[in-house]
């Protein structure tokens, strides 16, 4: 640097020094500041949108859960390999007992169902045939009647019972619409196809 | 124990004001604050637009300051960092007002014409004439010299300004060139 540059820098800092002196808040000023400043609490903003955000997620989140559980209340009930229990207010339970007697049993999923339970009891001891779908074979055989709440479980006991009898058609696999014969007591005594003119229920 | 009772004793307070309030919220930190950088941001303020602007202004920055307090890192300077709440208020309060804020930093501005003509020399500059001339510069190049002369390095610029390096260095050479046609210092050096 020249010496005319550093005169200049030096002349520079110079007046800048006494421009700042003479440019300073004045006393009151600088109180004033002080005491709005002193006074002055943190906004809440960031709190209150910080809480804001969280209830909107939480809201959308309380819609996907909900939305998703109504789907799958209005979707058939009929899916192959889905089952949900829950979907079935009654759940009818035939199967063989130790002691070799046959016995069936209707679940009650809702305490609210008690006549519905009575009725529908009443109809599975009236019913000669009655229709469903063949939704899930493990051990035991899971068919979604098609009395709409009612799913009919066969344990294995009954099915090696009826097939020793020779009363299960062979060939019925999961999908297929059966036909669940009962004697007069209820029982399922056999099971086969529902035929060509029963594909679905209600047909 | 007795080591963490005799540091509880001795604790000397933080340097850094802004770190210890960012950190506590403790009033008396931000009083420490307000003591220290209130004239040198005024000035600042008063440089870049009015008095009455400058206060204004500079009421908005401590108020930014203790809402934006968890924003600090103590990596920068807490002057660097209320100068730059500062400058970005008042930009802010230009565009408010719809005020043009002239940021030509290339602009070179004609020497003064004055009775003596151009024969002043750097020990003739007085305050009034430093001051005039500081005020002829545009926007950038007047910030850029103050906040030299405030002490601050060209980091802290790039920092303040949210400028690049090169950036603030071309401002900075125009700005005392600008100071010096108008101040017609020029003719000492010729």
């Amino acid at each position: 640097m020249n010496k005319p540059d550093e005169q200049f820098d030096q002349k520079l800092t110079q007046h800048y020094k006494e421009r700042k002196a003479r440019t300073t808040l004045s006393a009151s000023q600088q109180k004033a500041l002080l005491n709005n400043a002193s006074h002055k609490k943190p906004s809440r903003l960031s709190f209150t949108l910080q809480l804001t955000s969280l209830a909107c997620a939480l809201g959308v989140f309380a819609f996907i859960v909900f939305d998703s559980n109504e789907g799958i209340n209005h979707a058939p009930k009929t899916v192959l390999n889905t089952i949900d229990i829950h979907d079935y207010s009654i759940i009818k339970t035939h199967e063989i007992t130790p002691s070799g007697s046959y016995t069936s049993a209707i679940t009650e999923q809702k305490h609210a169902l008690d006549t519905q339970h009575a009725n529908s009891l009443r109809l599975h001891q009236q019913r000669h045939i009655e229709y469903g779908t063949l939704v899930k074979v493990d051990n035991d055989w899971y068919i979604a009647s098609c009395n709409d709440e009612v799913l009919v479980q066969i344990k294995q006991s009954l099915l090696s019972d009826l097939k020793g009898k020779h009363a299960v058609e062979s060939g019925l696999n999961t999908g297929d619409m059966l036909a669940m014969a009962h004697n007069g007591k209820g029982q399922i005594v056999a099971l086969k196809h529902a035929g060509a003119g029963v594909r679905q229920c209600g047909a | 124990m007795l080591l963490s009772i005799k540091l509880w004793l001795f604790e000397t307070p933080s340097k850094d004001c802004m770190a210890s309030y960012a950190k506590s919220g403790d009033n008396r930190y931000l009083e420490q604050l307000i003591s220290l950088y209130s004239n040198d941001l005024y000035h600042y303020l008063v440089t870049q637009s009015n008095t009455h602007l400058a206060y204004d202004v500079s009421q908005q920055t401590w108020l930014k300051v203790i809402e934006k307090r968890h924003l600090y890192q103590a990596q920068t300077t807490p002057k660097a960092w209320l100068f730059k709440l500062a400058r970005n208020t008042l930009v802010d309060e230009y565009r408010k007002q719809q005020r043009f804020v002239e940021l030509d930093e290339n602009t070179h501005l004609p020497a003064q014409q004055n009775e003596q003509g151009n024969n002043n020399s750097i020990s003739n500059i007085n305050y009034q004439a430093f001051d005039s001339a500081l005020k002829q510069l545009s926007f950038v190049q007047r910030e850029a010299i103050t906040l030299q002369q405030e002490g601050f390095s060209l980091a802290d610029i790039e920092l303040i300004t949210q400028s690049n390096h090169e950036s603030v260095k071309t401002r900075l050479r125009y700005a005392k060139q600008n100071l010096k046609r108008l101040l017609g210092a020029n003719n000492e050096q010729a």
